[in-house]
């Protein structure tokens, strides 16, 4: 139907109106983001430090990054992360938003404290975390012992067992509200008279959810989705502050891999080529979700 | 408005009490260990770091909140934030809302390039762009300028506002666009009048999006600005987290500093709940 | 309707933030801002007028200005200096710590470094392959050279280039709780025998629950740069060196036997004998710090700045504690440690920096830190103050006549990182040293041989 429409569209509308219309957001991000995109691409076949030595080596940064087997593990590490990120913060972000989608007397409240994670920079939700997390002062081991739930303090950010899982559980506390956020704004822009149509017909919650609500949703879902992957893929704060990627490799995104070759190993050139692995691996998913979700 | 409810009202009620459970049990989450960080704030110098943790203070004080105004440059701070961030928020919304009806509306050569070329934006590492950044606003002439940082803030989030924006008004039907037209509304009336009014959630959520993401910026703008009266206060509070970490203070500031936020979203929260209900029975 | 009334509220707030924007450029007098900083044209240097008399601003990037105390004492230098100095400013310009390089690195690729940039010894041997700092040995001359210490001379040169201007120093050494060791009946360990003793007698359950309440030591174990320089200042007195230069090769010793000892030996103090506070990988050093005031632990291996911070969070504790020399394995040794200033090539004004420079160092200026921080001076002369007769300081004061050279290495921050990893996943993971060692040197044999080229 829209399909059929578009066309009609093409066809009282002349081309090159649609320039006028983005060309604001096109000017900002040609000036700002092309050159950077560039250089980075361009010192990843250097051995560079960015002042004064410029050696062209070719593809050897990347040969050496592909080469070794712990670039992949990080990858696959930095995968999960994501995707148990991501994944929390749509699941708690739908059925938040689910909720807060009616009129109840006091939803401004209720919207408002859901909304709080994302008010606070994440360098102080880290901190504040770690705090919580410390297996001498901090407030969750105070609790379980006084519960009586465990008798020896737990290092939540220091083993093997719960460092990966605390991690991922603070980025999901930190990041969900955007999700919530958007959605909620999706679900108040669906026109209202299609519940109601269905309603008549009898149709139930759960389809009514499948065939109306998704679908309509689909666009801000998919940007959403595609978007909030690749922030969290790249994500490095919360991880640096909360576990310096210890124990050992556990929590070590590739993120922090990138910033310890580029600001503390000062081997730019690797940490570029890095960065294009990432961008690549990054395109590929967002690829990969449009097809999935076929947003044209 | 609440024809809706009256017919199915039973089912709605038997809903709302699950969904308050659900967003009380949530809230709890949130609230603990922000409740932590305001009891934190209101403890003095000795009392920070205790051995066992305390709800609350034994000698409850607000001097972290009178440093906040006396010893720290965070007035300072703040005005800068209330600048870089309003301005690019505006301007990011009015990019985005183009661009996302330029898009839904007219087939052009390049459209699907732009678009994915926003995504693409977001893709890089941004650590490694730091540098290259940093020439840019400097061959520009923008370094410590407001207009500088601006630009750097909007550059940050209009790909994501521009596709969301897109999909709101991908949303509303194209017969609303054609009806104005008929009616006798230029494109740009019909933009303006008809059709933005009627993604206002859209519209809200993104603006939320950019301030809050400007808000809470840190590594451009600790990099980019070489000047302590062009910080920002993400960067103040953050620079508290030093050899000692001030833990009362940095909190009292994260308090301070998330005070406009909440109020800038209590103001466009309302926003949500209008939208389609009010452009529909309009169209 | 609603949406008239948006468009207002947006126009009103415009108009407010053009208003705010009016006021910031109307009002960016010296008061504003803390360090005074002037309003100007960004990293343009200051380049109004060389002739005497004419005023000249000097841009100093600390890193010491976010810290509460230090911050406080180094701005009181400054304004001392201007108001005995008229025509010259000195303009602060602020940088977390952990920003440091990125910071540097960024305005150096712009050639746009502020006059005078704090500095670690850390990086030095990039910042001199980038050619971004002035050598500072013909300006200071022979005379002043040497009246620094010889270890603080040495971290703060490359080859024969002084690079940075030694300012304070924290050189590590053992601080402990001298009434816990009193009531003991046992004297600070001298070497890493009696060091695990100590610390397992200092490992108790002091309220009778069952449960321990105390450790002996209070270890870094994060993985990050904290942990891993304390970790080398002890493996360093086991006999091994991280990198030395042999006749132009560089060999480490992170492949040799005596190390993986001294891995055993550290991890186990985690693993084997429980006498840390549990998570010592997630431990870094303001945990440490706050685990030895509020009196959790009874020894920590730290620089000297460790005993500013304890004191302001527990004055009590602050009067028990002491400072004794590290303990000595097959040699004693321990980094001088110091921070300083180091002053950019492409700076004008570099005279007038170095006689900044050298106006902070003065005694009365230099001793607000040890009083107040816990940093120590790097001269010899203002070394013999009194005030470094306290049981405090003793330690640190010994320590600082076995200065520990290590030489400049470019990849030595990658090396150190390798044992950060090993030192993690043994404590953190369950790795056995076996197989930590294994990876050790793989990756220290990789990093040899890339500068070995």
């Amino acid at each position: 139907m829209r399909k059929s429409r578009n066309r009609k569209q093409a066809n009282i509308s002349f081309n090159k109106t649609g320039y006028y219309f983005i060309f604001p957001a096109l000017i900002t991000m040609f000036v700002l983001i092309i050159y950077p995109l560039l250089y980075g691409v361009y010192i990843s076949f250097f051995d560079t430090n960015l002042v004064n030595k410029w050696d062209f080596v070719g593809i050897l940064n990347f040969k050496s990054i592909l080469t070794d087997l712990n670039f992949y593990k990080i990858i696959l590490l930095t995968l999960k992360f994501s995707i148990l990120v991501v994944g929390g913060h749509f699941l708690i972000g739908f059925i938040l938003a689910h909720a807060l989608n009616r009129n109840i007397r006091g939803m401004a409240i209720f919207r408002s404290i859901l909304l709080l994670p994302w008010l606070f920079p994440e360098a102080v939700i880290a901190l504040i975390f770690k705090w919580i997390f410390n297996p001498l002062y901090g407030l969750l081991n105070h609790v379980l012992m006084t519960v009586g739930l465990t008798s020896e303090p737990i290092s939540w950010l220091g083993s093997k067992e719960y460092a990966f899982m605390m991690l991922v559980f603070v980025c999901i506390w930190k990041g969900y509200p955007m999700v919530m956020t958007m959605i909620l704004a999706g679900l108040q822009n669906i026109d209202k008279t299609l519940y109601e149509a269905a309603r008549v017909d009898g149709v139930s919650k759960w389809q009514e959810f499948l065939y109306i609500t998704l679908p309509s949703l689909k666009s801000v879902l998919t940007v959403t989705l595609v978007l909030d992957t690749v922030w969290w893929f790249k994500h490095y704060t919360m991880a640096w502050v909360l576990t310096n990627g210890g124990p050992g490799q556990e929590t070590s995104l590739i993120s922090i891999d990138i910033y310890k070759t580029a600001f503390e190993f000062f081997d730019f050139g690797k940490a570029a080529a890095m960065s294009v692995v990432v961008f690549v691996v990054c395109l590929a998913i967002s690829k990969l979700y449009r097809r999935l979700l076929r947003d044209e | 408005m609440n024809k809706k409810k009256v017919k199915s009202g039973k089912l709605e009620r038997k809903g709302n009490t699950g969904a308050v459970i659900i967003m009380l049990f949530f809230c709890v989450i949130v609230l603990l260990p922000i409740l932590w960080m305001i009891s934190t704030s209101i403890k003095i110098d000795s009392e920070m770091v205790a051995a066992v943790p305390r709800w609350i203070p034994e000698t409850p004080s607000l001097v972290a909140y009178q440093r906040f105004f006396k010893d720290y440059p965070f007035l300072m701070q703040l005005k800068n934030t209330v600048i870089y961030t309003l301005c690019s928020t505006i301007l990011i919304v009015i990019c985005a809302c183009f661009a996302g009806y330029g898009v839904t509306r007219f087939e052009f050569r390049g459209k699907n390039a732009f678009m994915s070329f926003l995504l693409v934006t977001q893709m890089f590492p941004s650590v490694m762009l730091l540098v290259p950044f940093y020439n840019v606003i400097k061959s520009l002439g923008l370094l410590n300028t407001y207009i500088g940082m601006i630009l750097v803030y909007i550059s940050i989030s209009v790909a994501f506002a521009t596709w969301m924006m897109m999909g709101f008004f991908k949303s509303i039907p194209l017969e609303l666009d054609e009806a104005a037209i008929i009616d006798g509304c230029s494109r740009f009336q019909t933009f303006l009048k008809v059709i933005m009014p009627l993604t206002l959630p859209g519209i809200a959520s993104v603006a939320i999006f950019s301030f809050i993401t400007g808000w809470n910026e840190y590594m451009f703008t600790s990099i980019l600005t070489t000047q302590a009266n062009m910080q920002t206060i993400t960067i103040g509070i953050t620079s508290l987290n030093g050899e000692r970490v001030m833990w009362n203070d940095m909190m009292a500031a994260s308090v301070i500093s998330s005070i406009p936020l909440v109020i800038v979203f209590m103001f466009l929260q309302k926003y949500f709940v209008s939208g389609m209900t009010s452009g529909a029975v309009k169209g | 309707m609603k949406y008239r009334k948006l468009t207002a509220v947006l126009m009103a707030m415009t108009m407010v933030a053009a208003l705010f924007t009016g006021c910031g450029s109307k009002t960016e007098e010296p008061a504003q801002t803390p360090a005074g900083q002037e309003a100007q044209g960004g990293d343009e240097k200051s380049d109004s007028g060389k002739a005497d008399g004419e005023p000249i601003t000097i841009q100093v990037m600390s890193g010491m200005m976010g810290e509460k105390v230090e911050g406080a004492i180094e701005q009181e230098i400054a304004d001392d200096f201007m108001e005995k100095n008229p025509n010259i400013k000195i303009e602060f310009i602020p940088m977390s710590t952990n920003d440091v390089q990125k910071k540097i690195i960024t305005l150096a690729t712009g050639d746009s470094l502020p006059d005078v940039v704090g500095v670690q010894p850390t990086w030095l041997a990039q910042f001199e392959e980038m050619g971004i700092f002035e050598d500072l040995r013909p300006m200071m001359g022979e005379e002043y050279v040497n009246t620094y210490f010889e270890g603080a001379l040495y971290e703060a040169s490359v080859g024969d280039k002084i690079l940075m201007f030694p300012w304070l120093c924290t050189p590590t050494a053992l601080l402990y709780r001298a009434d816990w060791f009193e009531e003991e009946g046992i004297q600070p360990p001298s070497n890493w025998d009696e060091f695990l003793e100590a610390a397992k007698k200092m490992t108790k359950d002091t309220d009778g629950d069952g449960k321990i309440d105390r450790w002996g030591f209070s270890m870094v174990g994060t993985r990050n740069n904290s942990g891993e320089s304390r970790f080398v200042a002890m493996s360093r007195t086991w006999g091994v060196d991280e990198v030395v230069d042999n006749n132009g090769t560089w060999e480490s010793g992170f492949t040799s036997p005596e190390f993986e000892n001294f891995l055993t030996y550290f991890t186990d103090l985690n693993n084997e004998y429980g006498v840390v506070p549990p998570g010592a990988v997630e431990t870094g050093y303001a945990e440490a710090v706050n685990y030895f005031s509020t009196e959790k632990t009874a020894m920590m291996i730290t620089g000297s700045n460790a005993i500013g911070v304890i004191k302001s969070q527990n004055p009590e504790v602050g009067e028990k504690m002491a400072s004794c020399m590290l303990p000595t394995g097959t040699t004693s040794c321990s980094a001088t440690g110091i921070g300083g200033y180091a002053i950019s090539a492409t700076s004008e004004h570099k005279e007038e920096a170095l006689e900044y420079l050298k106006f902070t160092l003065l005694p009365e200026n230099i001793l607000k830190f040890a009083e107040g921080t816990g940093r120590m001076p790097t001269q010899k002369d203002v070394m013999q103050d009194e005030m470094f007769n306290q049981e405090i300081f003793k330690g640190y004061v010994a320590m600082l006549d076995k200065p520990y050279k290590q030489p400049v290495f470019p990849g030595y921050v990658e090396l150190l990182d390798v044992a950060g990893e090993a030192y993690s996943n043994i404590m953190g993971t369950g790795q056995s040293v076996e197989d930590a060692m294994k990876v050790v040197k793989e990756k220290t044999e990789a990093i040899l041989a890339e500068n070995n080229k």
